[in-house]
């Protein structure tokens, strides 16, 4: 009787441990699913401006046509072609900034409070074009037409803000996780040769090896944080080109110290 | 009425009008079985049943809860500290590679998206 009921219970009881320990869905580092997702997006992009740029190049045509022969007809294709040119726009924007919030998603090194700023500008932003893209397909006359590209060259500085706030922080977050690797490959490396027990002098050789990759990753900490009171400087709603040209100034000193770091550590580990 | 030791005319008659016969041939192994009471279930299986059923409802209690509090989203699993560890080549050589990716990510005179070359100023007739 206590042998045939003590088996199921012990049966039931693990069945329940096992379902209570796998039940959780754990975000794991290794599990990602964007990377082609971001691949995709990328290439979207390129055809989308690809697109754009034929339909840019025909409307300058029918608007050049439209002011030398002033006739309906010719202001008839004019408009086909703004609409066509303006929604192209709209779509390689769209698509540009999804490719921004996929790349920002999946970003590690990044403070998450910046990542989340970012993150809630460039949906913002999505929603807006949206709209945009509604009001250009509403949009028959040129009137209306010129109205909307009004709208959009009011908008685009702070298009253009949002994307290269988001690029810088992508920027240095890339250059944040590389220094941190670094850091981690380093000290295993040198944890290894220790735990060795090698002779006194490979030691002592091997120390300073360490200490000055220690220094260098020191140095490549400093400009980060250098770029990133930069950037902090800058007004988050101009953010131009140039300021992130300023930015990747100070992080292309960084990026050669962790290519030195990287020799460094091969040459650690011999 | 009819007392419990009261016997009926009819049944007396019955039993004097059968044969006598002799006793019936009991095997002898089953005969001698011994006649074992059906055994109460012990307190210790009590115990076990017990236990069994109370450890189910909490860890049932328990998975709800967290389906409760959580639904179906990840739980954000914190990343590995980065305390150093003894690593032998292979381990070295995955981890390298790991790192020359991220050097090569960090590279900031790469900027695979820029912002898009757009005309920002698509007027049909030029504003003034």
């Amino acid at each position: 009787m206590n042998k045939k009921l003590a088996y199921p219970i012990v049966l039931t009881l693990a069945v329940f441990m096992v379902v209570a320990r796998v039940q959780p869905v754990r975000a794991q580092e290794e599990i990602s699913l964007s990377p082609p997702q971001v691949e995709i997006a990328k290439k979207t992009y390129a055809e989308q401006l690809d697109v754009y740029r034929v339909k840019e190049q025909r409307f300058m045509v029918s608007r050049e046509q439209y002011k030398q022969v002033q006739t309906l007809a010719s202001l008839e294709e004019v408009v086909k072609a703004s609409k066509e040119v303006q929604t192209a726009r709209i779509d390689t924007l769209l698509t540009y900034f999804k490719v921004l919030q996929l790349t920002m998603n999946e970003l590690k090194g990044a403070e998450l409070t910046k990542k989340t700023v970012q993150l809630e500008r460039i949906q913002a932003i999505l929603t807006e074009l949206d709209v945009a893209r509604n009001r250009i397909a509403n949009s028959n006359d040129r009137i209306a037409l010129d109205n909307a590209s009004a709208a959009y060259e009011s908008r685009n500085e702070a298009y253009v803000s949002a994307a290269y706030g988001a690029l810088t922080l992508i920027r240095i977050a890339h250059t944040q996780t590389a220094t941190d690797q670094l850091g981690l490959l380093s000290a295993q490396v040198f944890d290894t040769i220790t735990a060795a027990s090698p002779e006194a002098s490979v030691l002592a050789e091997k120390q300073r090896g360490y200490d000055e990759l220690a220094r260098t990753i020191t140095q490549i900490k400093d400009f980060i944080r250098q770029a990133f009171t930069r950037s902090e400087g800058f007004d988050q709603y101009l953010f131009t080109a140039a300021s992130y040209a300023q930015i990747t100034d100070i992080l292309n000193s960084a990026y050669a110290k962790l290519k030195l770091g990287e020799n460094f550590v091969k040459e650690l580990a011999k | 009425m009819k007392s419990e030791d009261q016997t009926q005319f009819m049944e007396d008659q019955l039993l004097w009008q059968q044969e006598a016969a002799a006793p019936m041939m009991v095997s002898k192994p089953t005969a001698e079985l011994p006649i074992t009471e059906k055994k109460k279930p012990s307190i210790k299986t009590f115990v076990l049943v017990g236990a069994a059923v109370f450890g189910s409802l909490i860890i049932l209690l328990m998975m709800l809860m967290g389906v409760g509090r959580n639904g179906l989203q990840l739980i954000p699993e914190p990343s590995p500290s980065p305390s150093p560890t003894l690593i032998n080549q292979t381990e070295f050589d995955k981890a390298f590679k790991r790192l020359q990716n991220d050097i090569k990510n960090a590279d900031a005179t790469v900027n695979d998206i820029p912002f898009p070359p757009v005309n920002p100023t698509l007027y049909i007739v030029t504003q003034e």
